[in-house]
């Protein structure tokens, strides 16, 4: 999207004929390479066809110089394509070449022009992802991608999104394969700005290259590299504010006790509080006694802080180049009271450090190297009782305001054995922890040019190295807290307090642990060969890579072998047919049995640039693709489960000493069957240019995945004695469409604007699964979608005891008027586990998910803006005290207060009764419960000023940018009072503010 | 400059990789070979006796214990309740258990089978299948053991068909008629095993242990180190066991219990009276009763102190009256420890003994409290009763803690009136002792003890020779003798001395899985229908007591009373994967 906003800058740039200020001599030929879209190409090869031996680089802007004459030729030479020669006509001059620059990465270090593209993938480029800020790079990826579904988690730095590519095709590991620079590594290691472009391998044509890994897509992300030119450097910082999304908000004290005493009575109990202790809470007469504490005001304050530095160094010479980056970023949470402690803060704090050492050195004129070392440190700061952050949430979304009270009349904590924690004491008085990580990557790739044995042959051979390590420290200590309960006399009065203190204050222990460790080793060899004939083009790469990884603990390594190969042919610029094959195989799966072959094929027509459409203005581009393949996925459990395993058991005592007998056991029967998930693809696209400004493409696909595991205990009896084995015998099938719209125009040198669409809907159904014998054919999971979400249907509330009786006989717990009513779908007259049906979609997915975006540049001045949702998606509104209130001594929200079930009229109703008990009636799955989960938000605003280039230039600068920048301003949704992005009580997700400057010199 | 530079980079890395590449990288297919883990099979373990033993051991561990340990152990089978509590001796007021949840609340179905772990018997996840599975696999493959005796190998066998058959005896006396597992099937087989008979079902069991009979040891030689194998002595014993419960009328009857699919296909009764089923439940015994007098290698424990002979009877490993005990712990842990949870399930509620089973203990003199010369005192309700009473149930005054206790309300074991663990004015004794001694003691399961034997062969001889026998009188007495207590009076009808035995077996036996079968094997419907009662003691000022008598809870089957629940259900989802399981009458 942001690609206009460049491109009118370059433009800028050579309209006002800043040459660089290095291409003055006058006896050199000065020229521009620019691609058909009129993008500079970098680093492209400028040969004097007269004399080999004179060859230059272009650099940033696309810019040459040459020494040579007019008269002479030059050939341009840019990622294999060879220009026909030029007859250099006068001293500045420029070359199009007939590509676009965006050369994209399809895997395994190749790359494809949009023409000869005949897979579906989607791209992005790095310009496309610094209008986010974010800590992990994931969350940049929100609705960017078409087919990318991208899934927010929470707001505790660094979590990030969960990704699947074309919704859900299993119901076992969903997860794609992410590779950086061509290893896998997580995205999240990286920092956004590190980024050169993002990649999303989406059909079989070239899935079929990763095997076993493929099926359910790949993202490719590549860093940035340096380019030939003179030292540039890059720095930015960014400082910013947060504040949490979604915090319910819950019931004061007087609301609290009246609603206790509600509950108490629905379920026919003494109420707890008198009128008088409700006066008191509400006019805080006593308020160690008769409290109201808003503990999320006690807890958080309002905004958590965030600091982002970056600088970069790019440059070097047509014989080495170099990129190098450090990047810095901090939160500082929204815990409030933190320092009270006069030698730590216990704020949720994160730090990141990255750096990135990215070199391309030319060996030989036949032989480059490229090195690169990256990695980054994470130091962070949490309070340290229990697990932290979390735990403390879940305090608050616990405790009434009229539990206790913060502090007791003599300063001690103020707590109740009910509950345990008190949060403030939890966040000031248990010290701190600090998390801290390390992760290193180093790869190195040499490629050797072949010309020498045949022309257009090259090796290439590829070693990477991984590491992970985590380490925790903690110094924490525990705190005691005293709990106040009135004594009362005959008539409820309080004549007296009894004072009672529980746990114990113990100083700082200290107490440390090493974490999650991994470490990954890669080794890539290829060959690849091109040709370029009269009038069609060959490309032919043959490879092998071994991969090994390996986990934390015992049973935990991944070892795989991929033979790959590929064959490209293009006619005319108009036909390409592309053949891709696998084999390979992995540690975890049977040994005789554990190699597999992924054929696919693919092929596409650029009608547009047939004859018969030479005369056409409409279409700059009309292409249709086509493909079918075959993909694999090994995630699947490891341990052996092809072997029957025995392992050791309790075992059993006896005689009348200590004498213990070890046993064993056999375990999980052994899968007879056992292989990885095979995946049939068919792709069908579309993409079309029209008007020089609209962008469209659209594919419709369809998948049928086999092999999935399934467990067979639903089927195989339980006499059997051991636990059924998993069978590779699961079927499910998906099927979407998705499409990217954009309209993108530069109407003159000071004003464009770009608006555009996207969107993915897929829907999928469980053909087999080995379910159980269902009695009711509704109550099947086999034909409907993966994680479709079961329920009752909720037909009211009962208003009274004869309603009750006069109803089917609901088995779950007691009922009384103000329950739920629940329809009796099998007209049994009871109403139990056979009564649920198909409520909603699945939660673990949505069946639509869609973006728009929409920017303009006026002078410098620049607005983006990117609006994110989903549709098809169910939530489960579990969340304890905000749906599920008063039950296990929890809090209540006002939101429910408002809107429960009253005795005395109460047709609005949206919740049931008020209880203190658990309640299995009521609280279970059912559509009062399971909503609607669909959003819309507005992910980034940006707005932005550009200085004007003679001004930066007049400073010895490049680009100075100045911005303001909001993340996940508004939802717009069903949900209303909770993030329907994150429904549980841990960390809050987080609507940010960002102030930022950037400057290129 | 440049050159040294690109040098080192290409040095450091490629030192990495020789530092990697000695583990992680190997040539070609080899590379794949290292397997993410290492594996024991079913060769290794038959390839040393060592090993295979330990296979046996590990089925050992399915062995059934009677009292609540964890969660997720195969004994949480009553979601930390016990299964006296459904009979008349006991009621629990633990309201999160299954014996509330389920059964009093009438809430028990079929479908809670499928997936509910809180029934009183669970045929998906007691353990029992898995049992049976480990037993038939060692039986299969021991053979083989190259170290092994041919005698070794038979014993351990015989063993293992003695796991099997204890846990048939269990389904058995819960379901009925059972599916016949006849070795170790493979998940592929095709599944055909239809519910038997009860009949076949019964002689099934007893053809198992007939067949372990002949090659087990009568006792445990080494007792030192193996004490708690099965023996022959057990295999008998268990054999006189099933054989009683299938003599009785719940299966050998006129008519079977309740109508339906099972009984028409005579899996839920064996389709008429046979009092021949009487002579060999009788014969069973008596053979097992010969056999220890005749080597002197089992007895009742009996010291001439009534009490802690009880005590030890039921309690300690090893005492020479036990003939099958079973273990899933060594010491009983610390009080509030998670690892048996029976402890704190008894402060919770399990254990508020009934009224009705404190009146079931006649006096010291034998006789029963209902009798006008028993020298019974309703005010001094606890004074001069059977021995046995003070060591199951904690009565108010007994010696408790090292001192008296106080189960009067406001006392010190019944707080209040709701106290859950007193709220019957009781308090379970049995296993749990006064709590502090029974922390850190040895614990096992007394799962049959030769007392049992004789009461079976005395009312076995009762049914078949329509009266008592000398021989009947002689071995209740047996059991009446050690306990302390006088003489079963002469001249008692069939049917008096049946009722005798019962509440000999009922008080013997209390809390150890025998009330329950004897309720039901009997069809005795009014001691489910029966009102049950609680004691409430109040202490006056002067410092005597009064006993005022109260009704507990009602149960859901005291108004709703049906046959169908002599039996359990089957689990629908089993029945519904076709092998020929037969739902039970009434589920």
């Amino acid at each position: 999207m942001n690609r206009i906003i460049y491109i009118s800058q370059v433009c800028m740039l050579t309209l006002m004929g800043i040459y660089g200020s290095a291409m003055a001599q006058d006896s050199q030929i000065q020229g521009l390479v620019i691609d058909i879209d009129g993008n500079p190409v970098v680093g492209a090869k400028i040969h004097l066809v007269e004399d080999e031996t004179i060859v230059s680089l272009s650099n940033r802007y696309g810019q040459f110089e040459i020494a040579g004459e007019l008269g002479h030729h030059l050939k341009v030479e840019n990622r294999g394509q060879v220009t026909e020669p030029i007859r250099i006509s006068q001293n500045q001059m420029s070359v199009i070449l007939p590509v676009q620059t965006n050369q994209i990465s399809v895997g395994y270090g190749e790359y494809r022009s949009s023409n000869s593209l005949t897979g579906a993938v989607g791209f992005i480029t790095g310009n496309d992802i610094p209008n986010n800020s974010v800590i992990n790079p994931e969350n940049t990826l929100y609705g960017k991608i078409p087919g990318l579904i991208a899934l927010q988690n929470g707001g505790e730095p660094p979590t990030g999104a969960t990704f699947n590519i074309r919704g859900v095709e299993t119901f076992r590991n969903n997860q794609p394969l992410i590779l950086v620079d061509g290893f896998e590594r997580p995205l999240s290691s990286l920092s956004t700005d590190e980024i050169q472009n993002i990649s999303v391998l989406k059909d079989a044509a070239l899935l079929s290259m990763y095997g076993q890994r493929g099926a359910n897509g790949v993202i490719l992300v590549e860093t940035k590299r340096g380019e030939a030119d003179q030292l540039r450097v890059n720095a930015s910082f960014e400082t910013s504010i947060t504040e949490p999304v979604g915090l319910p908000k819950f019931v004061q004290a007087p609301t609290y006790a009246r609603a206790i005493n509600e509950a108490l009575l629905n379920d026919g109990l003494d109420p707890r509080y008198s009128n008088g202790d409700i006066d008191a809470f509400s006019n805080n007469s006593s308020p160690v006694l008769f409290p109201n504490v808003n503990w999320f005001d006690e807890v958080l304050r309002d905004q958590g802080t965030r600091q982002t530095f970056n600088i970069s160094f790019d440059g070097g010479s047509s014989r080495a180049r170099y990129y190098v980056l450090m990047n810095y970023s901090s939160d500082n949470g929204l815990f409030g009271p933190v320092n009270r402690n006069e030698d730590f803060s216990t704020q949720l704090k994160y730090g990141q450090f990255n750096f990135r050492s990215n070199l391309d050195i030319e060996v030989s004129e036949s032989l480059a190297l490229q090195i690169n070392a990256a990695g980054n440190i994470v130091n962070r700061n949490t309070p340290s009782g229990g697990d932290g952050p979390n735990e403390i949430f879940n305090s608050l979304y616990r405790i009434p305001s009229a539990a206790f009270p913060v502090q007791t009349m003599d300063g001690s904590w103020g707590g109740s054995p009910l509950y345990g924690t008190n949060p403030v004491a939890m966040l000031t008085s248990t010290g701190y922890g600090s998390p801290n990580e390390r992760e290193l990557f180093l790869d190195s790739r040499l490629i050797k040019n072949l010309d020498n044995v045949t022309k257009g042959l090259s090796a290439e051979l590829a070693l990477s190295y991984n590491n992970f390590a985590s380490y925790f420290e903690q110094q924490s200590k525990q705190y005691s807290y005293e709990s106040v309960i009135p004594v009362r006399d005959q008539s409820g009065t309080v004549v007296d307090v009894e004072r009672t203190v529980f746990g114990e204050d113990t100083e700082l222990g200290f107490w440390s642990s090493f974490g999650n460790q991994r470490r990954s080793t890669d080794i890539l060899g290829k060959i690849r060969y091109e040709t370029l004939l009269e009038n069609s083009e060959l490309t032919a790469v043959a490879l092998f890579h071994q991969s090994g990884m390996t986990l934390d603990g015992q049973n935990n390594t991944f070892r795989r072998n991929n033979f790959a190969g590929s064959l490209l042919y293009g006619y005319d610029q108009t036909y390409y047919v592309n053949v891709a094959v696998s084999y390979n195989g992995n540690n975890i799966l049977p040994s005789n049995d554990r190699y597999g072959l992924f054929p696919a094929v693919s092929a596409s027509w650029l009608i547009s640039n047939e004859d018969f459409m030479a005369d056409n203005s409409l279409f700059d581009l009309l292409k249709l693709r086509a493909s079918w393949g075959v993909t694999g996925n090994d995630l699947i459990p490891n341990g052996n489960l092809h072997l029957q395993n025995y392992s050791g058991s309790s075992g059993y005592f006896f005689t009348d000493n200590n004498t213990f007998s070890g046993g064993t056991s056999e375990s999980r029967l052994a899968t007879a069957d056992f292989t990885y998930e095979t995946s049939y693809t068919t792709n069908l696209g579309v993409d079309i240019g029209l008007l020089e400004n609209l962008f469209f493409t659209a594919d419709l696909f369809y998948a049928k995945r086999k092999n999935i595991l399934t467990n067979s205990g639903g089927r195989i009896s339980n006499v059997l004695g051991v636990t059924a084995p998993l069978e590779s015998n699961g079927v499910v099938e998906n099927r979407g469409v998705e499409f990217d719209l954009e309209w993108r125009d530069t109407v003159s040198r000071d004003f464009a604007y770009y608006i555009g669409g996207q969107m993915t809907f897929t829907r999928n159904k469980i053909l087999e699964m080995n379910e159980a014998f269902q009695p009711y054919d509704y109550l099947k999971e086999t034909g409907r979608s993966v994680g479709q979400r079961f329920g009752l249907e909720a037909i009211g509330f009962f208003a009274d005891q004869e309603d009750i009786t006069s109803s089917p006989d609901q088995r779950f717990s007691q009922v009384r008027p103000g329950d739920i009513k629940y329809r009796d779908q099998n007209g049994d007259g009871i109403i139990n586990e056979f009564d649920v049906v198909p409520v909603g979609y699945s939660s673990q997915y949505p069946e639509l998910y869609f973006s728009a975006s929409v920017g303009f540049n006026y002078k410098g001045i620049g607005v983006e803006s990117l609006f994110q949702g989903t549709g098809n998606y169910t939530a489960y509104l579990n969340t304890p005290s905000v749906y599920w209130p008063l039950r296990n001594n929890n809090t209540l929200s006002e939101y429910y207060y408002e809107n429960r079930w009253t005795s005395e009229g109460s047709a609005d109703a949206i919740f049931p009764r008020l209880t203190t008990l658990n309640n299995e009636n009521n609280n279970r799955p059912n559509d009062i419960w399971l909503v609607d989960r669909s959003y819309i938000k507005l992910r980034t605003l940006e707005v932005s000023y550009t200085l004007p280039v003679s001004f930066v230039q007049s400073l010895s600068m490049q680009r100075i940018k100045i911005y303001g920048r909001g993340m996940n301003l508004f939802s717009i949704d069903n949900i209303e009072i909770m993030d329907p992005e994150h429904l549980g009580t841990g960390y809050p997700t987080l609507r940010s503010y960002h102030l930022g400057l950037n400057i290129v010199f | 400059m440049k050159n040294t530079i690109i040098l080192f980079f290409i040095s450091l890395v490629g030192f990495l990789f020789v530092l990697q590449g000695c583990e992680d990288l190997s040539v070609g297919n080899d590379f794949l070979e290292k397997p993410p883990s290492v594996d024991v099979t079913q060769d290794s373990i038959f390839a040393k006796a060592e090993f295979a033993e330990r296979f046996l051991w590990g089925a050992y561990e399915s062995l059934p214990y009677g009292l609540p340990i964890t969660w997720g152990d195969r004994t949480d089978e009553m979601g930390m309740d016990i299964q006296a509590s459904l009979s008349d001796i006991n009621h629990s007021f633990l309201n999160w258990g299954g014996v509330n949840q389920l059964y009093y609340s009438g809430q028990y179905t079929s479908g809670v089978e499928n997936s509910n772990g809180k029934t009183k018997y669970s045929y998906n996840n007691s353990g029992a299948w898995d049992g049976i599975r480990d037993a038939h696999i060692f039986i299969e493959n021991v053979d083989r053991v190259p170290d092994m005796t041919a005698e070794q190998a038979s014993e351990l066998k015989a063993e293992a068909r003695m796991i099997k058959a204890l846990h048939y005896t269990d389904m058995f006396r819960h379901f009925g008629g059972l599916p016949w597992i006849d070795r170790a099937y493979t998940a592929n087989e095709d599944f055909n095993v239809p519910r038997m008979t009860s009949m076949a079902t019964m002689d099934s069991i007893v053809a198992t242990i007939d067949k372990a009979i002949p090659d087990l040891p009568f006792a445990i030689e080494d007792k030192l180190n193996w004490e708690g194998r099965f023996t022959q002595a057990a295999a008998m014993g268990l054999k006189a066991r099933v054989l009683l419960f299938g003599a009785s009328p719940l299966f050998n009857d006129n008519q079977p219990f309740m109508e339906g699919e099972a009984a028409d296909k005579m899996m839920v009764w064996h389709g008429g009276f046979d009092s021949n089923l009487w002579k060999r439940a009788a014969d069973a015994a008596k053979e097992l009763i010969d056999k220890v007098e005749q080597t002197g290698d089992y007895s009742l424990v009996n010291t001439g102190n009534p009490e802690q002979d009880f005590k030890t009877a039921y309690y300690d490993r090893g005492n020479s009256e036990l003939l099958i005990s079973t273990r899933a712990r060594y010491r009983a842990p610390g009080f509030w420890s998670g690892q048996f949870y029976f402890f704190q399930a008894t402060r919770y509620g399990i254990g508020a003994t009934t009224q009705n089973y404190v009146d079931m203990f006649p006096m010291m003199n034998g006789l029963s409290i209902t009798d006008p010369n028993s020298g019974y005192d309703p005010d001094n309700p606890y004074e001069n009763r059977d021995p046995r009473l003070y060591q199951t149930v904690l009565v108010n005054g007994a010696p408790y803690k090292n001192r008296q206790a106080e189960l009067w309300i406001g006392g010190r074991e019944r707080r209040n009136i709701n106290t859950n663990s007193t709220a019957s004015g009781y308090k379970l004794r049995k296993f749990i002792l006064d709590e502090n001694s029974a922390t850190q003691s040895v614990i096992q399961w007394p799962y049959l003890r030769l007392a049992e034997i004789y009461l079976t062969y005395a009312e076995a001889l009762n049914e078949f020779n329509d009266g008592p026998t000398p021989e009947a009188y002689l071995y209740v007495n047996k059991v009446r003798e050690r306990a302390g207590v006088g003489e079963l009076p002469q001249g008692l009808s069939k049917e008096e001395f049946r009722k005798a035995v019962l509440n000999e077996r009922a008080i013997e036996f209390g809390y150890e899985k025998v009330r329950w079968f004897d309720i039901v094997r009997w069809k005795m419907d009014q001691n489910f229908t029966k009102t049950l009662e609680g004691m409430n003691i109040r202490k006056q000022g002067d410092g005597s007591f009064t006993y005022e008598r109260f009704e507990l809870p009602s149960r859901y089957w005291q108004g709703n009373w049906s046959p169908k629940w002599y039996l359990s259900a089957f689990p629908p989802n089993e029945i519904n994967k076709g092998y020929g399981l037969v739902q039970n009458p009434g589920w």
